[in-house]
């Protein structure tokens, strides 16, 4: 199902995306439709591709792990998923659907893996701060970039085995999921938007400004504004909230300064 | 131990900046989370510095310990504690320490706000939309936006070196009201994708004589996007909820679809 070429041109794929997510950070907005337009130009699909990458990048908005918690890693679901749909000569609605079935699984399985991964770091880290104590600075360094053999590992071979060993077993299932489970599938995937953005709104000041919630909201449902326009809009509240709360600041700066020589209240 | 100043050269900084971008968050674990590819960053400085690989070894057990920030705004508290650690004062690396973290959690914040949430998820609805519509201009302009304000961040940390810590603690008011009001953003912009991009369609529907009413519509006549509403409403609740997981949570949501989806009620 997938050429030798494919199968290590994947795994470069996610090897080099996994270092880049987390280190270099240039290709990280939008980040699922560039990885899933790459994953389609390997499979020879580069539309199909990037339709996969457009539907799970909108399931993966407001996903963000603070503080180095893990979360449903869409980017390599979006690699599976796409892949198995182009090398199984779908296009088009039949593609996405055949991408949910595996992507989803493995962008839940991703939330595993990642703690696995850092979990491995422990290791490392030991071993650089021995290094460290010894002056062996070389040896420092070397420490540092072993951690990337489990870190990136984790999820190189999922995928190898995933694209070798796994293929007929996957097509074998796709082929035998039956219709109202693709049903729920498409359900799905308009549900887990909802689940990013309540990670989001857990992260957000939303007992101090939680009616803002309902500006957005009636711009968007009865007026029909794009994302982007409510975006502009919203800079316009934000810039004009940053002012103020500067010249309160300010103001209150002068308040104390003023009152100092009369602190008998 | 002298305690003259040494002045790092740009060359010296961008010799530091490189070995962080490639590596900053390797080697990533629970214990110190992101301390391990700071000290193999700062280390070309540091030797620079001090010299006597002694001395650095005992300052490298300080700074091995726990580290976690917003990997942007790392690099230019990085650069802040080796604008301190410059002075080679006796207290330098205490003095960066209590920088580094006093910094990193406000900064954190500030960072995931702006940087992690709030430009990925307008860039990506964006890109998203415009992709399943065939069209990759979305996709380049989240990447061109990216890059742009990596470049800056790559370009205020010379400054941040220059004029050291002061040039963020002289802002940390203003960085906090900038946090808040990016935050009020975000709140705006989640209200709005609540209703344009969550997609919870209600197909349940009766008949009454020759009447079809559909569950759905009749719910939308009274809230637009009413399911959407109620949807993201009761997972931001069970996501309150103790031991919940966002992992656990993605399995109950697609079980809970499928559910929904075989029974007809959504669809």
């Amino acid at each position: 199902m997938f050429s030798p070429l494919q199968v290590i041109l994947l795994a470069v794929l996610v090897a080099f995306w996994k270092w880049q997510q987390m280190n270099l950070q240039c290709l990280n907005y939008a980040a699922v439709v560039t990885v899933g337009a790459l994953t389609g130009l390997i499979m020879g699909d580069f539309g199909t591709g990037m339709l996969v990458g457009g539907t799970m990048c909108l399931m993966s908005l407001g996903l963000f792990g603070a503080g180095g918690s893990s979360v449903p890693d869409y980017q390599t679901g979006c690699v599976a998923g796409a892949a198995f749909a182009i090398a199984m000569g779908q296009s088009g609605q039949d593609a996405v659907t055949t991408a949910m079935t595996i992507g989803i699984p493995v962008a839940a399985l991703g939330t595993e893996l990642d703690v696995l991964a850092k979990t491995s770091g422990s290791f490392f880290i030991h071993k650089m701060m021995k290094c460290s104590d010894a002056k062996d600075w070389k040896g420092m360094g070397r420490w540092l970039w072993l951690s990337q053999i489990p870190a990136l590992g984790v999820w190189v071979l999922p995928m190898v085995l995933l694209t070798t060993v796994g293929a007929n077993y996957v097509e074998i299932v796709i082929n035998a999921i039956p219709q109202w489970l693709n049903n729920g599938l498409t359900v799905a995937s308009g549900m887990l938007p909802a689940l990013g953005f309540a990670i989001l709104l857990r992260q957000l000041p939303l007992k101090k400004y939680g009616y803002f919630l309902l500006f957005g909201f009636v711009l968007a449902a009865y007026l029909g504004l794009s994302v982007l326009a409510i975006a502009m809009l919203g800079v316009v509240v934000c810039v004009f909230i940053f002012q103020m709360r500067e010249e309160n600041d300010k103001k209150a700066a002068n308040a104390v300064y003023a009152g100092g020589d009369n602190e008998d209240e | 131990m002298s305690n003259e100043t040494v002045k790092l050269t740009k060359k010296d900084l961008t010799q530091v900046l490189r070995r962080y971008v490639l590596s900053r968050q390797t080697c990533f674990n629970y214990e110190t989370m992101q301390s391990g590819p700071w000290v193999w960053s700062m280390h070309p400085a540091m030797k620079k510095i001090y010299g006597d690989d002694d001395v650095l070894a005992e300052k490298y057990k300080s700074y091995f310990k726990f580290f976690n920030c917003h990997p942007w705004f790392g690099q230019l508290i990085l650069m802040s504690n080796l604008a301190v650690e410059s002075t080679k004062d006796e207290n330098a690396t205490e003095t960066a320490l209590d920088v580094r973290t006093s910094l990193m959690g406000p900064l954190a914040g500030l960072g995931d706000a702006i940087v992690w949430v709030l430009l990925p998820t307008v860039m990506g609805a964006i890109a998203g939309y415009q992709a399943q519509n065939g069209s990759i201009f979305g996709t380049i302009l989240a990447i061109a936006v990216n890059i742009a304000l990596w470049l800056v961040f790559w370009f205020l940390s010379y400054p941040v070196y220059e004029k050291g810590v002061s040039f963020i603690t002289s802002k940390s008011a203003s960085l906090h009201n900038l946090t808040e009001a990016c935050s009020i953003l975000g709140i705006i912009v989640m209200g709005a994708m609540v209703a344009s991009t969550v997609n919870v369609n209600i197909t349940y529907s009766w008949t009454v004589g020759d009447l079809t009413q559909n569950l759905g519509d009749l719910l939308n006549s009274i809230i637009p996007y009413f399911a959407n509403v109620v949807t993201t409403a009761i997972i931001y609740w069970a996501l309150g909820r103790k031991k919940m997981t966002s992992g656990k949570l993605i399995w109950i949501v697609i079980i809970v679809a499928i559910v929904l989806g075989a029974l007809g009620i959504c669809g």
